[in-house]
């Protein structure tokens, strides 16, 4: 039996915490679910090219909550800091250390936008517990309800009505030291009626060491609300299962890019509902994988109002042995008429061993809609080699130049130059890391 | 400088090189012309080292060093430069890192001082300038949706920057008009040198007018059939090839082993 398996079972007797009383309805509706559902298998659809129980074998998966530490770092997180962040970002940061908010690194006192489930008023807390779990009813989830069923903690972010936030949110996830045990990460996003605001996440783990980490984002887009959400995925090392959904009003639109380094198992379930008219919907996402990595994306768009729209365009690399999915379904209700969707996802395989599973699926149930979606994998073009090759750059410096030319589409459209700056200098060296010796 | 002796190349398995001399001496322009398909740009991607272009006999030697067993960047760095018939767009990529790459590999292989940032833009501008590109054409992917004209342009340019010792022009006076034929030109005559040579592939006289070839041969079906001076460009022009190809068994060409 798994462990995790067996902290299904387990947990509802033993582990349910004491922590936030207030949470308690959540974690018991959670259990309830849990009861139902199973670790997914192969022959759950959603997870058919992963083979999960061998992947999460080795992970202990005794459950670390969410923590709040109000001191100041040791100098050992103060230096990891200090080379992992984003330089230049003028943010309101939220910083957690393996799952532990680090207050004294994080800019909680000035940001008026945020708090902790731990720390909300009573009015917060009844916010909080209105949204948890409300974001999508489409099915259940094994780990956002196990997320769910174990929530001690959380960050709720909420800006409320006609507020431009004058700055971006910051929400830094560092692993240092291996860690045993896996990490909830919680977050909750509440954009009201005509809010403005950015939110840049970033995962890191920059001296390679390991943990699992299982998250669930949720985010309320209300009416008129514009929000950008950029997800940067750096954390090679951590093992990561992610669940976020989007829910958003009408006119309200929600830009993501994503940035992921795939790992031992990195795998992004994605749902965005389109729940009011004339809302849009745009993402923008790059993946990577290499030596044995394992990255699986699962994006599905709800169409559920009139008028909306979507586009999502994915970037996906391959290297190595590294096996990598993108499933990107479009779900066009019936009452979604005038719908304009559009997917695309292309990837190159760095290597003859690299794999990709790419499947749009499309469900179309209304018929006054424009829909299109393509995918392709290729391989790095032999002519654009041989002309970099004959200027004299090296094929393994020229094979880099090109991987880089083909997300440079996606990181191109991130908010912020430091941001962009950030992410190019770390995606260059990574690839140019990469490429073998050797190889020719 | 170059010896080419009894090059025979495959492409796919198709022989396309059946036995090709030629012989470039330092300071030496040469001309290649000769009917569409006979062989020509293949010579230039073999001497480049372009992957699946197979040499199956015979010897290229470039200044003592066997051509053959180095690889593309290895032999640019040698200082063999092709401006291609086809330039290759590459968006995503800039000009600008394109270039700044290149030269950087160039100069740390031939043990040249590395310019600055603000040498190399100057010098870039400088380049760009002297082929009638405007430098705006340095931010953009290399060669994304340049016109014909101006990705010949930009080769030039590049030979401008790199400075090669022997420089294979495969067809850059193609679909010039004519006063970007007189910028490709004297992109050339700027860089002639006595220890520099060229190998100016091209059907017209024109090019001609404006560089002067020391030799002009002719390659039909994979091989020189016919070598001269400058005056067999005019020949050729007036008379065309169907002359040589019927003769191509007397042996009028003093290269042919
Ligand atoms: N991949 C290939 N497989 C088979 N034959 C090929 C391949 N590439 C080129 N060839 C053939 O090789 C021959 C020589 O081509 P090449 O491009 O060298 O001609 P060229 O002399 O440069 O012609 P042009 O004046 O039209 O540029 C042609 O018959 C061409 O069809
Ligand atoms: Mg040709």
């Amino acid at each position: 039996m798994n462990n995790l398996q067996q902290i299904t079972t387990d947990f509802s007797n033993e582990h349910t915490s004491q922590k936030n009383l207030w949470l308690q309805g959540i974690r018991d509706a959670a259990s309830e679910r849990l009861k139902a559902l199973q670790l997914p298998t192969q022959k759950t659809e959603d997870w058919k090219y992963l083979k999960l129980e061998e992947l999460l074998a080795d992970e202990q998966l005794d459950v670390q909550s969410m923590q709040v530490r109000n001191s100041k770092s040791d100098d050992d997180i103060d230096e990891l800091l200090s080379q992992s962040l984003i330089k230049d970002l003028n943010a309101y940061r939220l910083v957690f250390v393996n799952g532990v908010f680090v207050n004294g690194l994080s800019h909680l006192d000035s940001n008026p936008y945020s708090t902790l489930f731990s720390e909300a008023n009573t009015a917060q807390q009844q916010l909080i517990v209105d949204h948890l779990d409300t974001s999508h009813n489409y099915y259940h989830d094994y780990f956002s309800s196990l997320n769910s069923a174990q929530l001690e903690d959380g960050l709720l972010i909420h800006i409320p009505e006609h507020c431009e936030v004058d700055k971006p949110f910051y929400i830094v996830n560092l692993t240092q030291g291996d860690q045993p045990k896996t990490n909830m990460m919680r977050l909750l996003i509440i954009a009201e009626t005509g809010s403005k605001a950015t939110i840049i996440e970033h995962e890191d783990a920059p001296l390679k060491h390991t943990s699992m980490v299982n998250t669930v984002i949720e985010c309320f887009v209300n009416d008129k609300a514009h929000i950008t959400h950029s997800r940067l995925q750096l954390d090679e090392s951590v093992t990561s299962i992610c669940n976020h959904r989007v829910k958003q009003g009408h006119h309200s639109t929600y830009q993501q890019h994503q940035i992921s380094l795939a790992s031992k198992l990195k795998r992004n379930d994605l749902t965005v509902s389109l729940q009011g008219e004339y809302a849009s919907n745009d993402i923008r996402g790059s993946f990577y994988g290499r030596h044995q990595q394992t990255i699986d994306n699962h994006i599905c768009m709800q169409h559920i109002a009139p008028n909306c729209s979507s586009n999502e365009v994915f970037r996906g690399l391959v290297d190595d042995q590294a096996n990598a999915v993108f499933n990107g379904r479009i779900h066009i209700h019936p009452n979604a008429q005038k719908t304009l969707a559009e997917l695309s996802n292309k990837n190159l395989l760095l290597s003859s061993t690299a794999t990709i599973n790419t499947k749009p699926e499309l469900e179309i149930y209304a018929d006054d809609v424009r829909c299109s979606h393509g995918a392709t994998v290729g391989q790095i073009n032999s002519e654009a080699l041989f002309y970099l090759q004959s200027r004299g750059i090296p094929r393994v410096e020229a094979k880099r130049l090109l991987s880089l030319a083909f997300i440079a589409e996606i990181v191109e459209q991130l908010p912020h130059n430091s941001v962009r700056e950030f992410v190019t200098q770390r995606s260059s060296s990574l690839l140019s890391s990469l490429h073998h010796e050797g190889e020719r | 400088m170059l010896n080419v002796k009894n090059l025979k190349a495959k492409i796919d398995g198709k022989e396309i090189l059946k036995g090709l001399n030629i012989e470039v001496k330092p300071g030496e322009v040469h001309a290649i012309m000769g009917p569409n398909g006979s062989g020509k740009s293949t010579l230039s991607n073999v001497l480049a080292g372009r992957d699946n272009y197979d040499a199956t006999d015979g010897t290229v030697m470039f200044e003592g060093k066997d051509l053959l067993t180095l690889l593309p960047e290895d032999r640019a760095r040698e200082g063999i430069f092709l401006a291609f018939q086809y330039p290759v767009e590459i968006p995503g990529v800039s000009n600008l890192e394109f270039l700044k790459t290149s030269l950087e590999c160039l100069h740390t292989y031939q043990k040249k001082p590395l310019l600055s940032a603000v040498e190399f833009m100057k010098l870039a501008r400088e380049k760009c300038r002297l082929v009638d590109l405007d430098t705006g054409f340095l931010k953009r992917g290399v060669n994304e949706g340049f016109s014909g004209g101006e990705k010949k342009r930009n080769e030039i340019m590049q030979m401008l920057m790199l400075e090669p010792k022997l420089c294979l022009l495969d067809e850059t006076d193609s679909g010039l008009d004519i006063d970007a034929l007189k910028v490709v030109a004297d992109g050339i005559n700027q860089l002639r040198s006595p220890d520099r040579s060229f190998i100016l592939i091209t059907h017209y006289q024109r090019l001609l007018d404006y560089v002067q070839p020391d030799f002009v041969h002719v390659l039909a079906d994979g091989k020189i059939i016919k070598s001269g001076g400058s005056e067999l460009a005019l020949e050729l022009e007036e008379k065309g090839y169907s002359w040589l190809e019927s003769g191509t068994e007397q042996s009028a060409n003093p290269l042919k082993v």
